[in-house]
């Protein structure tokens, strides 16, 4: 034990001598450590932790396809009342419920907000053992049937919506009409199974009863998106059979009542168990193998580099080495006091790295969880320590071996009777070459690279989207009440709150037109005028569009009074379409009939706009919007804007039932559509400098560890007269030839990627490129400078004496 | 650099060098109020104990390192505040280094070895004097039969001649040697004094650090170090005051 700790004690001491040394290894494996254990336990997250729910294995997703007469699959959906029939009936899950995803408007808030609902029966609970934070999961009492107007709000409800309310379970909240009574919250610790869509939070439980009008739970003909019937396997028989086994009663009892719909004539259903496990990491094992090859990747580059620096160093301690191998110290003596230095500094870089991983388990929650499955359970586990712990053992005894493995044993004490003839122990001449080499190739190649990717998406970002965004805002309705009316009379509806909204001080100017940034509707036409087939996206809008949005007209005109109240049948188009339909003259005045009994004629042609991760540009069409419409686009004066509450009030004034679905700045919208670019930004961004780093540290290492070799020599020619340009010139010289070998390689490898990815890497490569290949190679060359001149600079900026009392 | 009236034979002149190493705990004073004067032809050894400064001494005569207070001049021009590139082209054409552990360097020939104070020197020459400039040298030490080896194909008494080559080669103001001999057996250390000796006799002056009092009789004025000051002898004592 005392021994140990004098080995400790001694590191320590070693080590604090130089403290640059300790700043690299700890920074750059620590960052690079934390990288790992991240992506390590998110892999074991995904790949090996079971779920969190009671018997997670037995837990299933039945699924029912329609398959078409030619054998292909059309949907993977239930039909309503094909759904509660397979629920009534089915005889192979002990436990079984029903869900519906949704959302809907919470009117009994000021701010009416827009909620993710979850239409639930009760044994939704009681499969996966939810944690309730206040009251009472769903019971017997809220059954299929049942209509029992309660509800389950989630934790962040309960913290969002309700400020935490102590007296939560006495409240009541109103969806489409009904007031439902809370019953209970769930407890913050529930996660809950991702098995439709990645990084959905449900806010709100209700009964099942009140997820649909009851129109469509009659129809056998329609099928429900979104609904799901989940269960706990409970059979001794194989999946494959239990699907063979109910797939013949679900198709016969659909078919019984699908009978007189030609349409679905020789169609047949298919029943299929889906584990819950595999439902939830879908189709992510590419992307963990995908970002775990990357992490290992970072870790050797990382690893060789700071090999470099162990390597440095010791070339320093060489003296120190051979007075302790002429005092009786063994080769494993000396290993072991190595070993305990490397163990020490992996220690410290693992402190560094398990908060990184803390903080990048964050950023993949915070931003990731609609992409990657599971990671709202990432967090520091027993796999997490045990990986730490196998990392600090591994990497502490592999920098000890390459710090052990460049002392010559044998030789060490003649370095202390060295008379010039450079016996003291060296990697050779060879290996430091290629260690130079292979640093600036890969360096080189990654700097590229990542510059390359962060240029592209700043493009992307700072790319003119074609239309104004400052000060405007989008507003959707929707219809609250029981019974939703019929389209048209939305007309006096809109209209009287288009005027309720524009009376409002702060409102400069408001179009009954719906968002740039919202969908186009895409419509596959078959032109019977031009005789070919094209797709088109369309939306409607009103006359005061495109002065609202500063999209310019670039030829014919603009929609009229009479087009917008007459309905009539004109389109304004993009220069993309334009320039198909006429390639060398005016479009506008042709006539369009997209195969629906009706003719389009094309008055105007407008500039082409850009939406967020559009990468090719589609055929715009805008036709004449209707006063029925429930979109408005609303711009407000400088500096001023209505709250969602105060806008809830605006509207509550002219028409109870009508809610908000959607009230979003254009700005941030289209600042969230710009969230991968911003993403690719700052990973590139934070990649291209890691790289940079870890270059520079490796060059300084392998230049360091040359300069030290050669102190001796050094101090012999600055002892015979050498200026300090010249020393600094000899060894930029002695290097150049390594660096140039080494760019050459980057660029072999950058072809290599070009030939092998042509038809991915096509769009890029151009003479657009320049720029980035001299801005690597003047940053390549930059590194190899600095770290040729500073191991030297200790050398030349001291009495000579300095570097020749060293050399012996 | 400014000009001494001193006189022209005069090759070094020390006045009051002390030189001192300070750490955070203590002041080691290894070198206490040096006067010293070298003249043309001298052959001067300093000796001492261990630790008695000898080394030190040797350092700053060679600009290889500062003096704490003092001045201190070479050929009349004085070289106690030099910047490190001034103080390197003082030391390439007014100096030349004799190590003890030779210090030649092992990628180089011997040719190269012994160009290479010309190659750094201010005035650039042309490669066919180069040649003959290092091949008179080379003569000068009986090493002409070795120009393309390398220093490590050379025994340690012919590593060193080609070391005293090199010193000799830019025709230095005084030779600097230091324990000439310690890394070799006797037989050859006795063939590396011979040519020191020859090399005086011939009028060049050296200055040699030595505790080998056998090598440092040879010298014709013996200096004796201790505790970092000059032990007198009658007749340094003597050169001083005629220098005052």
């Amino acid at each position: 034990m005392n021994y140990i700790m004098y080995l400790i004690k001694q590191a320590w001491q070693s080590l604090t001598k130089t403290p640059g040394f300790i700043v690299s290894v700890v920074t750059t494996m620590g960052f690079t450590l934390g990288a790992l254990l991240c992506v390590l336990t998110l892999a074991y997250v995904m790949l090996m932790k079971p779920l969190p729910y009671p018997e997670q294995e037995k837990l299933y997703r039945v699924v029912q396809s329609q398959i078409m007469q030619n054998g292909q699959v059309d949907n993977n959906l239930f039909t309503y009342p094909g759904l509660i029939h397979f629920y009534k009936n089915q005889t192979h899950f002990s436990e079984a419920a029903l869900i519906h995803y949704d959302d809907n408007i919470l009117t009994s808030l000021p701010k009416q907000p827009s909620l993710k609902m979850g239409y639930v029966t009760p044994k939704w609970f009681s499969l996966l053992d939810i944690p309730m934070a206040r009251g009472r999961q769903f019971e017997q009492t809220e059954q299929l049937d049942s209509h029992n107007p309660v509800a389950v709000i989630s934790f962040d409800t309960w913290q969002n919506e309700f400020n935490g309310d102590e007296d939560i379970l006495s409240q009541k909240i109103a969806f489409s009409g009904v007031s439902f009574s809370i019953v209970g919250v769930i407890s913050d610790t529930f996660i809950e199974p991702e098995i439709e869509q990645r990084g959905l939070k449900t806010q709100v439980w209700l009964p099942w009863d009140y997820n649909l009008d009851t129109s469509a739970k009659e129809s056998w003909g329609n099928i429900i998106p979104l609904a799901a019937f989940v269960g706990k396997l409970n059979s001794q028989q194989s999946i494959k059979q239990i699907e063979q086994e109910i797939t013949p009663a679900e198709n016969q009892i659909w078919r019984d009542n699908v009978g007189g719909v030609t349409f679905l004539n020789d169609w047949t259903l298919q029943m299929k168990l889906h584990s819950f496990n595999s439902l939830v990491l879908g189709g992510s094992h590419q992307v963990i193998y995908f970002l775990l090859a990357g992490v290992f990747g970072l870790v050797i580059i990382a690893s060789a580099n700071i090999a470099n620096l162990f390597i440095s160093r010791i070339a320093q301690q060489q003296h120190s080495l051979a007075i302790r191998a002429a005092m009786g110290a063994n080769s494993k003596q000396l290993f072991n006091a190595l070993l305990v230095e490397s163990g020490i500094l992996m220690l410290l870089s693992i402190c560094i790295a398990l908060v990184i991983a803390v903080c990048g388990f964050y950023i993949l929650q915070h931003y990731l969880s609609d992409v990657l499955p599971r990671v709202a359970e990432l967090r520091l586990n027993r796999f997490s320590f045990l990986s730490a712990i196998i990392i600090v053992m591994s990497l502490a005894y592999f920098f000890a071996k390459v710090s052990a493995k460049t002392i010559k044993y044998k030789t060490l004490n003649l370095t202390l009777q060295s008379s010039g003839k450079g016996n003291s122990a060296q990697v050779p001449k060879k290996t430091r070459q290629v260690l130079v080499i292979t640093q600036v190739a890969i360096a080189a190649t990654l700097i590229f690279v990542n510059a390359n990717l962060f240029k592209h998406a700043l493009d992307s970002l700072n790319e003119d989207a074609g239309f104004e965004t400052h000060n405007l805002s989008y507003l959707n309705l929707v219809y609250s009440g029981m019974n939703w009316p019929e389209y048209d009379a939305f007309s006096p509806i809109m209209t009287d709150i288009k005027a309720q909204i524009i009376s409002r001080p702060e409102v400069e100017m408001i179009s009954h037109s719906s968002s740039p940034l919202s969908r186009f509707w895409q419509w596959p036409i078959n032109d019977l005028v031009r005789k070919e087939r094209y797709t088109i996206f369309i939306k409607s809008i009103a006359d005061d569009y495109f002065e609202l949005l500063g999209q310019p007209l670039i030829d014919g005109e603009n929609f009229s009074t009479a087009d917008i109240k007459d309905g009539n049948n004109v389109w304004i188009i993009n220069e993309a379409l334009a320039n198909h339909l006429s390639p060398n003259a005016s479009a506008v005045g042709i006539n369009v009939n997209p195969g629906n009994d009706q003719v389009y004629s094309i008055k105007g042609v407008v500039k082409n706009i850009k939406q967020p991760n559009q990468i090719d540009q589609p055929f715009r069409v805008y036709g004449p919007s209707d006063l029925s419409q429930r979109s408005l686009l609303i711009k407000f004066k400088s500096n001023q804007a209505l709250s969602r509450e105060q806008l809830v009030e605006v509207i509550q004034q002219s028409h109870k039932s009508m809610v908000i679905e959607k009230y979003e700045s254009l700005s941030q919208t289209q600042d969230a559509g710009l969230f991968t670019q911003k993403a690719t930004a700052i990973t590139t961004a934070v990649l291209a400098s890691l790289t940079f780093l870890l270059a520079s540290l490796g060059l300084y290492g392998v230049m360091s560890y040359s300069t030290q070799i050669r102190r001796f020599e050094i101090g012999t020619r600055l002892a015979i007269g050498a200026k300090r340009k010249t020393l600094i010139l000899m060894i930029i010289k002695d290097n150049s030839q390594s660096v140039l070998i080494g760019l050459v390689f980057s660029i072999l490898i950058m072809l290599g990627l070009v030939i092998s990815f042509n038809n991915q890497l096509e769009r890029y490569v151009n003479w657009q490129l320049l720029p980035t290949v001299i801005l690597t190679f003047s940053l390549i060359v930059l590194i190899t400078l600095i770290a040729c001149y500073l191991p030297l600079r200790n050398l030349i900026n001291r009495s000579v004496i300095h570097a020749l009392r060293a050399g012996h | 650099m400014s000009q001494a009236t001193v006189n022209t034979n005069t090759k070094i002149k020390m006045t009051n060098i002390s030189k001192i190493f300070e750490t955070e705990e203590l002041e080691t004073h290894a070198l206490r109020s040096i006067d010293l004067e070298i003249n043309a032809g001298d052959y001067v050894s300093i000796s001492g104990p261990s630790g008695c400064g000898k080394s030190t001494l040797l350092s700053i005569l060679g600009l290889l390192d500062m003096p704490s207070d003092g001045e201190f001049y070479i050929e009349g021009v004085n070289v106690t505040d030099l910047s490190l590139d001034e103080a390197a082209e003082i030391r390439n054409s007014k100096i030349g280094f004799i190590f003890q552990s030779f210090n030649l360097i092992d990628e180089l020939s011997v040719f190269d070895n012994v160009a290479l104070p010309l190659r750094y020197s201010k005035e650039k020459m042309s490669e066919q004097a180069i040649k003959t400039r290092v091949n008179e040298c080379l003569a000068l030490v009986a090493m002409s039969h070795r120009v393309s080896h390398k220093p490590n194909q050379l025994s340690g008494g012919q590593q060193q001649r080609i070391a005293i080559a090199r010193a000799l080669v830019a025709n230095p103001a005084i030779l600097l040697v230091d324990e000439p001999t310690g890394n070799l057996d006797s037989k050859s250390g006795d063939q590396v004094m011979d040519v020191l000796e020859k090399l005086n006799e011939n009028g060049t002056t050296i200055c040699m650090v030595t505790h080998d009092p056998r090598y440092a009789d040879m010298a014709r004025t013996q200096l004796k170090l201790l505790d970092g000051a000059i032990l007198t002898t009658p007749d340094i004592v003597e050169r001083v005051k005629a220098a005052v």
